[in-house]
């Protein structure tokens, strides 16, 4: 640590508290990155994201990545993350993130942001119920 | 009109009792009691405005340090290591690659 910690134990329990509850409602696991990033920032984001998850192509996952000093924020999101937290829900979320972030409130721009994309991709039993009932209809078409 | 009714209420009471404690008590004279010695009042009158500034200078000093990480600031350089919330990759089992994935979705945002 150049300059002591980024963030106080308690904002980091906030942080915490609000990732866990994001993804207990979504079933999706998220990640949050605050760090400065080399080369192309989206694809550092994307790359980062690969490294989440067993297989980046059906497994969904939810990444945030946050550089104060470069002013850039990026939620990243797997194919089947995708399906779930579309980019337009996406774009809202980084936009209410930027909005926080430009007053300097990192914590509360995160925090509002994670329970926005958990709010987003709606909840876990609701995903499946819905994949099972669109089976169940299309069995019942059969 | 209620404010006026409402002073008149309190001065009803009020008076009686000023006066009666007037009355009943010493109030006394230029002498009696002694007056204060210069001392004394520069401990009352002085010391009472020191003794607030100082209160004033710990309260502060008190909440300055307890504030924990400096606050950023937009435009700031970013010193900091890079930090973490929910799982690290280096946390999870096996070894992957980081590599681009295509169909991946997401925003992007300046401020």
């Amino acid at each position: 640590m150049a300059t002591g910690e980024a963030f106080s134990a308690e904002q980091l329990e906030r942080l915490n508290r609000a990732l866990d509850q994001a993804q207990k409602h979504s079933g999706i696991p998220f990640t949050v990155r605050v760090g400065a990033l080399r080369g192309d920032v989206r694809l550092a984001a994307e790359r980062i994201l690969s490294t989440l998850v067993d297989n980046p192509d059906r497994d969904p996952a939810v990444l945030i990545v946050v550089s104060p000093g470069q002013c850039f924020v990026h939620v990243a999101t797997t194919p089947a993350a995708r399906k779930r937290v579309s980019n337009p829900a996406a774009g809202l979320a980084a936009l209410t993130m930027t909005s926080s972030f430009s007053l300097g409130d990192l914590v509360g721009g995160l925090l509002t942001g994670l329970r926005q994309l958990g709010e987003a991709a709606g909840p876990a039993a609701a995903a499946v119920g819905t994949r099972s009932s669109t089976t169940d209809s299309h069995a019942t078409h059969h | 009109m209620r404010r006026v009714l409402s002073v008149a209420g309190l001065a009803v009471f009020a008076l009686p009792v000023f006066a009666a404690t007037a009355s009943a008590g010493e109030i006394g004279s230029k002498y009696n009691p002694d007056p204060l010695s210069a001392l004394q009042t520069w401990g009352i009158y002085g010391g009472t405005i020191v003794g607030g500034f100082l209160v004033a200078i710990l309260i502060t000093a008190a909440s300055s340090r307890r504030g924990g990480p400096p606050r950023y600031r937009p435009g700031q350089p970013w010193e900091h290591d890079e930090v973490w919330v929910g799982t690290r990759p280096e946390e999870l089992e096996g070894e992957r690659s980081a590599k681009a994935v295509p169909g991946a979705g997401g925003a992007s945002g300046n401020w």
